[in-house]
């Protein structure tokens, strides 16, 4: 049976429950509202993200959903940033897009799809210098001058004594 | 128009096509992806923020890979920076847990590797670092360090002159070479390691080229005096230790490496045993048929290997029934078969009334506990024996 979700701006994707159930958000509210030709508002998804994000469900929509009873990600998940293939290809987008992903994956809770964007944006973040990292993602420098004297210091004691 | 580097630099920023901000949570969620110590100190230093994120990361600080040859200059170079870091004394107190290796050359045999003259190599500037940072790790709990030092350098100088004051466990491997018997017993001796509770040591030839000796540091009840876990590797310095301190943990290794010698050892340890790990499980009946007095408050017995089932497992077990205070236990499981379910759990509840808590490692890592009605399981980080030994399970 197909479900109707409705973006912030106005745009109606119909669905298989199955994909849809991806979302442990989307999947609650179904069994909260029974059988309902209801639309689902998604008011803090955009059409162009909510697509590339059922893409994404309907490609893993065999996979086993993660169950309650997992550990927590600082527990047991391993912290590889090992992704596949298929999510790699999948996640090859631009960075406005990439975060844009992130925020409606944890929104809709689909934590498969979050530990994607996550790794992808760890693995942005290896071997760059603190300021590259601000560049890369429009960080701002708000260190006071006594925080960077400080910063300078620990750089200091890196270096040989 | 001039404008100074800075400023170019927030232009460019303002001039991104973008401006989407992650929330804190979702950070903390990348950074959990991020292993590397550089990384994450390259994040310390992009906002406050990120500082206040990363920092509780450095508790636990592993550089298990310090080595001076083998890595390009750069690596060596970045790697030397990061144990420098932790010289500072606002980074270094956060360190409650320090594993290190010290490595001077990966693949060499040390015992056939040249003498390398001090300016060829920089296992002195290494261990001058380690000292320094061990120095100013004033809240360090656990320490593991794996020296793999060159011939010609003095070794374990990293100790020298460092004040722990609150270590409880040391975990320590000494492969390197030219050092000598006086060199490898003395190290335990140093203040470092006065307040220490668990402790696991081991080397190579100990007292295979030396015999034993009666003026032994571990004869002296002083040395290592709050010593209650201890990794037994068959060693005659581990039998010195067993006999003179109440130990309450021990995890058995290489029991057939002079079988006798423990067991007299066994029979006049001043102690009682709560935790035994052996990692041959088969020796455990012998062992307490030896001497049952040392096993009578024993609560945790491991590791119990690989059964491939339930009734298998009813059969094992049988032979725990005389320990009357048994509360848990640590298991294997190998080849994608797990037979430690809720069936079997209720089962040995029969003959171990006691039992709440099972510890499975292998293929997977869990805990099974009873909560007074039922059994339940709970995914856990990897552990292992020495975990177990040193508390860090319980």
């Amino acid at each position: 049976m197909p479900v109707l979700l409705v973006t912030s701006d106005n745009e109606q994707f119909r669905v298989e429950k199955v994909v849809a159930q991806r979302s442990v958000l989307i999947k609650n509210m179904l069994e909260d509202v029974g059988e309902s030709d209801q639309p689902i508002p998604l008011p803090n998804v955009t059409a162009p993200v909510l697509k590339k994000v059922l893409e994404y469900c309907d490609h893993h929509q065999t996979d086993p959903l993660p169950t309650g009873d997992e550990p927590s990600a600082d527990e047991s998940r391993k912290r590889t940033t090992d992704i596949s293939e298929w999510d790699q290809k999948f996640i090859t987008v631009d960075q406005e897009m990439l975060f844009e992903i992130i925020l409606a994956a944890n929104y809709l809770d689909i934590k498969p799809l979050l530990d994607v964007g996550c790794k992808t944006v760890a693995n942005m973040i290896k071997g760059k210098s603190p300021e590259e990292i601000r560049k890369l993602f429009n960080i701002v420098n708000d260190f006071t001058p006594e925080e960077e004297a400080q910063i300078k210091k620990e750089n200091e004691w890196a270096e040989d004594r | 128009m001039y404008l100074r580097p800075r400023l170019l630099s927030k232009l460019f920023i303002s001039l991104k096509p973008f401006d989407i901000h992650l929330p804190v949570e979702l950070w903390l969620q990348i950074i959990s992806f991020i292993e590397s110590k550089r990384d994450l100190f390259a994040l310390s230093h992009v906002s406050n923020m990120f500082r206040r994120i990363v920092f509780p990361s450095f508790r636990s600080l592993d550089l298990l890979y310090l080595e001076n040859t083998g890595l390009s200059r750069q690596e060596q170079f970045n790697d030397l920076r990061i144990i420098g870091v932790f010289r500072q004394p606002e980074l270094a107190t956060i360190v409650t847990k320090f594993d290190i290796r010290i490595i001077s050359s990966p693949c060499i045999d040390p015992y056939r590797s040249p003498v390398r003259s001090a300016w060829h190599c920089s296992c002195n500037s290494m261990q001058k670092r380690v000292a320094e940072a061990l120095d100013a790790m004033v809240n360090l709990e656990h320490l593991g360090i794996h020296c793999f030092l060159c011939a010609g350098v003095d070794k374990h100088r990293y100790f020298e002159d460092v004040k722990a004051r609150r270590l409880q466990s040391f975990s320590g491997r000494c492969s390197c070479a030219g050092i000598s018997h006086h060199e490898r017993e003395h190290v335990l001796l140093d203040p470092f390691f006065t307040n220490i509770r668990s402790l696991r040591w081991s080397h190579g030839a100990w007292d295979v080229v030396y015999p034993r000796s009666t003026d032994s540091p571990f004869n002296k009840v002083s040395t290592l005096l709050d010593l209650t876990a201890l990794v037994h590797s068959g060693r005659h310095s581990e039998n010195m230790i067993l006999r003179k301190r109440p130990i309450q943990r021990i995890y058995i290794t290489n029991l057939d490496r002079r079988p006798a010698n423990f067991l007299r050892a066994l029979c006049t340890f001043p102690g009682s045993l709560t935790h035994v790990i052996l990692d041959d499980f088969s020796r455990l009946k012998d062992i307490i048929s030896h001497d049952q007095e040392c096993f009578v408050n024993v609560r945790h017995i491991g590791t119990i290997p690989a059964i491939p089932t339930g009734p298998e497992i009813e059969a094992c077990v049988v032979s725990l029934t005389s320990l009357h205070n048994l509360q848990s236990f640590d298991v294997f499981v190998l080849d994608g078969r797990n037979p430690w379910d809720i069936r079997v759990l209720h089962c040995l509840r029969r003959s171990l009334p006691r039992l709440r808590k099972v510890l499975v490692r292998g293929d997977m890592y869990c805990v099974w506990s009873f909560d007074e009605r039922t059994w339940n399981q709970t995914l856990i980080l990897p552990f292992s024996s020495w975990d177990i030994i040193r508390g860090a399970c319980d």
